[in-house]
């Protein structure tokens, strides 16, 4: 009787053993099956569904921003005084909020068509540095206000290389790059052409610079974030413009 | 004769059941499989000798299974992929068992062919 029901136990505990490999061994190759169908595409879809979420962010945002623009513009329009309108108008000018025209040039930087076996190939396309160099040169010689392909150039504007585009103002651009420079074009050109001077550095590279000088030129608005996180109004300096709006007022 | 009826048990509730195990622990399964697999080898080679024993088969079976899943875990997380080691081990012995399977059950024929 013993011996029956011990084999009994047996049997048992082999069947369980052997359901459960069963179990396992089924579900593994369901699930790698599975998985080898979805695991690919998984991480893609992942992203495209981010990338979507983020556009749909970026679209709700933009539209947020065009309420509030408006509603800066209908306070503007309202009771305030000329005198504040002005200050406020010279205030955007200088941070590059407001789109100007004026006479000034346009340069026109793009990658050399020469063959890319050189040895100093990289030197063939246009760098961060080169486009830094061009607008440098513009600033010194009076340029009032620069824009790159429709990105305004302000006081917090970065240019930097990643990978073969060039981030401007956190919006990536290739080539070729259009600066539209504000300012005397006389002036502006000659700073470019000096001899030794920027124009001088890059076309034996077989870069292609083009100058011209124009009579009207627009240069569109900053379009990025004007909030400082960090950096807040010295406290003496708060107080003294504090009274000079008064004193406006 | 139960234990195949098991299996076969196993094998439609794997397949009825909606669930799949994430790609992630698909290893940690499969290193169980393969030390489970392992033990039931072991434990038809020792049937056939006639020294199976149902608490070393359990504890082999559950034990083994649980030390590789775990092994292959340490490996994941210490950067190294220490489930080669259980890889080799068990693999190696399934090849030696099942050595010892064909060695007996052709003694066993020839025996048979001679005596006859």
């Amino acid at each position: 009787m013993k011996n029956t029901n011990s084999s009994l136990a047996k049997q048992i505990t082999l069947t369980i053993i052997c359901l459960l490999l069963g179990f396992a061994i089924t579900l593994q190759f369901k699930s790698v099956r599975f998985n080898k169908g979805h695991s690919t595409n998984l991480r893609a879809q992942e992203l495209q569904a981010q990338l979507n979420n983020e556009q749909e962010k970026n679209a709700s945002l933009q539209e947020d921003l065009e309420e509030a623009k408006k509603q800066i513009t209908e306070l503007r329009s309202g009771a305030v005084s000329e005198a504040v309108t002005g200050q406020l108008l010279n205030a955007e000018r200088l941070a590059g909020l407001i789109p100007l025209t004026g006479p000034g040039v346009t340069v026109t930087l793009s990658d050399s068509k020469g063959s890319s076996s050189s040895i100093n190939s990289e030197n063939l396309i246009i760098h961060d540095s080169d486009i830094r160099t061009v607008i440098n040169e513009l600033l010194g010689s009076g340029a009032e206000a620069i824009s790159i392909n429709g990105e305004r150039i302000v006081s917090t504007s970065s240019i930097r290389c990643v990978g073969p585009t060039v981030i401007i103002n956190n919006t990536r651009l290739s080539t070729p790059f259009i600066i539209t420079a504000i300012g005397d074009s006389k002036t502006l050109e000659a700073g470019l052409i000096v001899k030794g001077g920027v124009v001088d550095s890059l076309t034996p590279w077989g870069i292609n610079i083009t100058i011209a000088a124009s009579e009207k030129l627009t240069v569109p608005a900053f379009t990025g974030s004007t909030t400082f996180k960090y950096a807040k109004i010295a406290e003496d300096e708060k107080s003294k413009t504090e009274e000079k709006v008064r004193g406006d007022n | 004769m139960f234990p195949i009826i098991g299996f076969l048990a196993g094998v439609i509730l794997a397949l009825l059941i909606n669930f799949n195990v994430p790609p992630t622990y698909t290893v940690y399964l499969a290193m169980a499989i393969l030390a489970a697999l392992d033990s039931v080898f072991g434990a038809i080679v020792s049937t056939i000798k006639n020294t199976f024993k149902l608490s070393i088969f359990v504890t082999g079976f559950f034990g083994n299974a649980f030390i590789a899943a775990a092994l292959t875990f340490i490996g994941n997380s210490l950067g190294m992929d220490f489930s080669l080691a259980a890889i080799v081990v068990f693999g190696s012995r399934m090849f030696s068992n099942f050595a010892t399977i064909r060695r007996i059950f052709i003694y066993n024929i020839n025996a048979k062919t001679e005596t006859e």
